[in-house]
């Protein structure tokens, strides 16, 4: 049961904080129940780290008379307790940091909806069979979706918002179909087991989720709701696709599918240097999320595809933790600005460090010409995370009291959270790692560093000045290359082809209804009949 | 005193129809008796002991199975009463919602009399006769999809034409069957028989190429009707053609026959699923997805070897609660809306936020999204099916996609205004009485979802009325 208490306490504070704002509206009295429930939370996941793996039978559907398959279970082991412990984390830090953020958008209501989400998401990083999973994304997608149309957005957003609806939708489908076929290959099996039939579609699946297999980004420009509680409806969602790519086989790419894995490894390539590439150009943080979401999950994918899906793990670290201190850091507060230097402890990959176990993954069975590029995107991100990291802030003087406390509390929590699954996340988290790896991709950064300081260019503005040759050209080319790299011209395609396919059944359905409609029907029968016999149907 | 059970589930309901008939200025009134005497007659079938004799003081009420009827006997075995029971309990639900407006006053009293024929069609002997009542039931539809000035009269008479002309092939199938238990299995007779019952089936439940009416009919009638009759029609063909699998052992024993069923059934549901797909009319859409489901129900008795003819009944009531608040939710949006043109509901669900969510999730409960009613007996069939066959399994899966697909494009339609640059409003027009069954509905289908052995077990006791299909 120690499984299931962090999500009945986050929703016993989600349902406390509802009811007080429905009754007797109180700013503080809510923070504190919000507070509590997630210092609880966070509080029984740290202590269930001693009692790995735990799991907990839910229920099943299997009963002789009916012949059905499948059961519920949640599974809190060394893949999914980094994602619950960081999501927990995330969500508290949220808390405290909302603090600061009462003029902006922090309100009780949202409080109570991050909650709910972090309990989903927890129960869907839980998940120890791929029906509960399926069960809580759809949950969680469309708690999302509800949340996400209450915003009073523009149409063409809303428009954006539903197109990823309907790529979450189809990456439950995915997995919907990909429990199909690994029920038929191995019966019943929870997610410690996923036969390699079913594997390689989860991970597409996963892929599919994170915007990265193939890219997709349906969201080019973020909601209203970006910080607080924006922060943690982006990042749930993300933690429990991610979970997944953790417990997938390490043999998912089987014989078959080897002459494949060029193609496969190039896209995501393409997509990690693609999003690295923007959000090293992004004006802000937040307008940079979604970037950052998709190249740090790329190398996770890679690392899945790689054969090393433990090494995934570091890499989801990175997107959740060291990115939510950047998100969740406004305003922005000169005194403090050292803390968001700290967070690239997350994401340095440096031996010993919580990010130094992933580059076994970016590796694989050998150093390629894929592992050189992920390299270079890993470096422009932190590149691009220094560019923000180094922004001037302002004056701790307009907070509250108490919000000067709490604040960098929020903060400092996600620092430590990094610090503690760096030494105890995962088996083998406090490694030297491949140190290579990691020191080839920290002098890229540091040669880069000194190379635009020669541009004349410091931090944090890394952008090339607006008279720079070089900078008129890209502003013309990038742009134009942008499209095609986004594969949003395949997905016209794909499309225009559903649309011609439509026209097509259109035509011959306004034939079979038509006045001649009984005589096509004849037609079409024995056009039938003769198929069947031709086939050897007696 | 004698009484029988098809006094009380034929007989009956056919008087109770005729009340509602002469009551039908009076809506509320005949509202109320015909869903009290349907849910009634369920409730009596769901919990009837067998063998049931009661004593009103000097009277004694003896129940039996069999009623003799111009020399024909109609059995409603105590086997076959959970499904009697689930047929009357989806009448009365339909008929709660009869007070819909556009719903035609006759809708009540036929309704009733159609479930009435079908049940006698379950019992009826000698059997063929079966196929003369099912007649008998699309006959008395027809008043309730013909409605004057909607331009259905094509749609309906291509219906009418098409259940016609299966009549008599069931007729001859039957009357082939009789001779076939002499003939030894090498008599091209068994095949001939075989492919006359086929396409008298094909015809019933609309197979491809006999679809035409379903769209044609869907588009043109009204949805609480539509759904009724796409529901309550096939599902008892169905349950009918279970006894030609139950009687004849050269049917159930033959790999063959089975096979073709589950082509026949994959077809449906990646030809359905297509066409649902590109559809921009949302009761066009319904009758479309109404043969993809027709083609799970046949991929489901082509697995009748491997437990498939559980799941073809667990689908049942999944299937019922789906349609209707489809249905309903199509009904009440038409209301509003006018059309159910795709560009002519643009923007309603800012309006009809709760209708409109009602709609979706009908639909994705229908194709079997996670967490709603079809989605454990689906995943169990799909499966199933890949194990006879990647080919087949993978197809079957492609064609559910088709709803999905069709249900974000509905989904981008009602929240998109024609304006795109314009901020978005909430404008709740909805009453309690208009949402309130689709929230009751929607609970329903989620726990469906959750629980299924707990809410659609009961139906797979209906296959110990085939005792050879157990």
């Amino acid at each position: 049961m120690l499984i299931l208490l962090p999500v009945g306490l986050l929703l016993l504070g989600s349902l406390a904080i509802f009811v007080l704002d429905l009754t007797h509206p109180k700013f503080g009295s809510s923070w504190l129940i919000a507070v509590v429930a997630g210092i609880a939370a966070w509080v029984v996941i740290f202590y269930s780290r001693l009692q790995l793996p735990t799991l907990l039978d839910l229920g099943t559907w299997q009963a002789p008379e009916l012949n059905l398959n499948g059961h519920f279970s949640l599974l809190l082991d060394y893949q999914s307790w980094p994602y619950a412990l960081a999501l927990v984390t995330i969500l508290l830090a949220m808390v405290f940091t909302d603090a600061a953020r009462t003029r902006y958008d922090s309100s009780p209501r949202a409080w109570s909806a991050s909650l709910v989400v972090t309990a989903l998401g927890l129960f869907a990083i839980q998940s120890g069979t791929s029906l509960t999973m399926m069960m809580a994304w759809v949950l969680i997608d469309v708690l999302e979706l509800f949340h996400l149309l209450r915003l009073q957005e523009t149409a063409r957003f809303n428009l954006r918002m539903i197109i990823s609806f309907g790529v979450r939708m189809a990456s439950i489908l995915l997995l919907f179909f990909g429990t199909m076929l690994g029920w038929a290959s191995a019966g019943d099996f929870d997610l410690t087991q996923i036969p390699t039939r079913a594997g390689f579609i989860f991970l597409v699946a996963a892929g599919l989720r994170l915007g990265v297999f193939p890219l997709n980004m349906p969201f080019l420009q973020e909601p209203v709701l970006r910080r607080g509680a924006g922060n943690i409806i982006r990042m749930t969602p993300v933690a429990a696709s991610l979970s997944l790519l953790a417990r997938l086989p390490a043999d998912l790419i089987t014989p078959e599918l080897k002459p494949w894995l060029p193609l496969m490894m190039g896209l995501l390539t393409l997509a990690a240097l693609y999003a690295a590439s923007r959000w090293l150009s992004a004006v802000d943080e937040v307008n940079g999320r979604p970037y950052w979401i998709v190249a740090w999950a790329s190398l996770a994918v890679a690392s899945v595809l790689n054969g090393v899906p433990q090494s995934s793990i570091p890499w989801g670290i990175a997107l959740i933790l060291p990115g939510s201190l950047l998100f969740l850091y406004y305003p922005r507060i000169q005194r403090i600005n050292f803390l968001l230097l700290l967070g690239l402890i997350g994401i340095l990959g440096l031996p010993y460090t919580q990010a130094a176990s992933g580059w076994a993954g970016l590796v694989g069975n050998g150093f390629s010409v894929w592992t050189f590029l992920l390299i270079i995107a890993h470096g422009m991100m932190v590149l691009g995370y220094l560019e923000q990291a180094l922004k001037p802030g302002g004056e701790a003087g307009a907070l509250e009291s108490w919000a000067r406390l709490v604040y960098p509390l929020g903060l400092i929590l996600i620092i430590q959270a990094m610090v503690a699954l760096g030494l105890v996340g995962w088996p083998g988290a406090f490694t030297p790692g491949v140190w290579w790896l990691g020191l080839i991709s920290n002098a890229l950064i540091v040669a880069v560093l000194l190379l635009i300081r020669r541009f004349g260019v410091i931090a944090p503005y890394f952008q090339l000045p607006t008279s720079s040759r070089i900078r008129t050209v890209s502003d013309w080319v990038l742009p134009r290359i942008e499209p095609v790299f986004r594969l949003e011209w395949l997905y016209r395609v794909a499309w225009r082809l559903y649309h011609s396919l439509g026209k097509i059944l259109k035509l011959f359905s306004s034939i079979m209804e038509g006045e001649g409609g009984i005589l096509w029907t004849a037609l079409i029968l024995v056009l039938l009949i003769a198929l069947f016999t031709g086939m050897g149907v007696n | 005193m004698t009484l029988s059970t098809p006094i009380i589930w034929v007989v009956f309901p056919l008087l109770v129809a005729a009340i509602c008939a002469a009551l039908s200025t009076r809506r509320i009134l005949s509202l109320i008796i015909a869903s009290t005497a349907a849910f009634g007659l369920a409730l009596l079938a769901a919990f009837m002991p067998e063998n049931l004799t009661l004593s009103l003081g000097p009277l004694t009420i003896l129940v039996e199975e069999s009623l003799a009827f111009l020399g024909r006997q109609i059995t409603l075995t105590y086997a076959i009463l959970p499904f009697i029971a689930f047929t009357y309990g989806t009448t009365g639900l339909w008929l709660l919602s009869s007070n819909l407006p556009g719903v035609p006053v006759a809708f009540r009293s036929i309704s009733l009399v159609i479930t009435a024929s079908l049940t006698a069609a379950l019992g009826v002997e000698p059997f063929l006769y079966a196929a003369l009542l099912i007649q008998t039931a699309v006959l008395v539809s027809v008043p309730v999809l013909a409605s004057p000035g909607a331009g259905s009269e094509r749609g309906v008479l291509r219906y009418l034409g098409l259940m016609t002309i299966a009549m008599p092939f069931i007729l001859i199938a039957g009357w082939l069957l009789t001779g076939v238990v002499i003939l030894p299995p090498e008599s091209p007779l068994i095949g001939q028989s075989a492919i006359v019952l086929g396409l008298g089936f094909a015809l019933w439940l609309a197979v491809f190429p006999f679809h035409s009416w379903v769209p044609m009919v869907s588009q043109r009638g009204h949805p609480t009707v539509i759904s009724y009759l796409l529901f309550i029609i096939p599902t008892t063909i169905l349950v009918f053609g279970l006894n030609f699998l139950n009687r004849h052992a050269f049917l159930r024993t033959s790999e063959t026959i089975f096979s073709i069923i589950r082509t026949i059934g994959v077809m449906m549901i990646v030809f359905g699923g297509v066409w649902t797909s590109v559809q921009d009319h949302l009761k066009r859409a319904f009758g479309f997805s109404v043969l993809v489901e027709t083609g799970f129900s046949l991929l489901a008795i082509g697995l009748a070897t491997s437990g498939g003819l559980k799941w073809l009944l667990m689908l049942f009531p999944v299937r019922a609660l789906g349609y209707w608040l489809w249905g309903y939710t199509l009904a009440r949006l038409e209301h509003r809306c006018g059309s159910l043109e795709m560009g002519e509901i643009q923007g309603f669900g800012r309006r009809l936020p709760i209708l409109s969510a009602g709609l979706f999730l009908a639909q994705m409960s229908v194709a079997g999204l996670p967490l709603l009613a079809s989605f454990p007996i689906k995943i169990a069939l799909l499966s199933q099916a890949v194990v006879e066959g990647t080919t087949i399994g993978v197809l079957s899966f492609v064609g559910t996609l088709g709803l999905f697909l069709f249900s974000i494009r509905l989904l981008m339609n009602l929240l998109q205004p024609i304006d795109i640059e314009d901020t978005q409003f909430w404008f709740l027009e909805e009453k309690v009485s208009q949402f309130l069954p689709v929230i009751l509905m929607l609970v329903a289908l989620v726990a469906f979802g959750l629980f299924p052995g707990f809410f659609t077990s009961g139906m797979t006791s209906i296959l110990t009325a085939f005792p050879q299909l157990q």
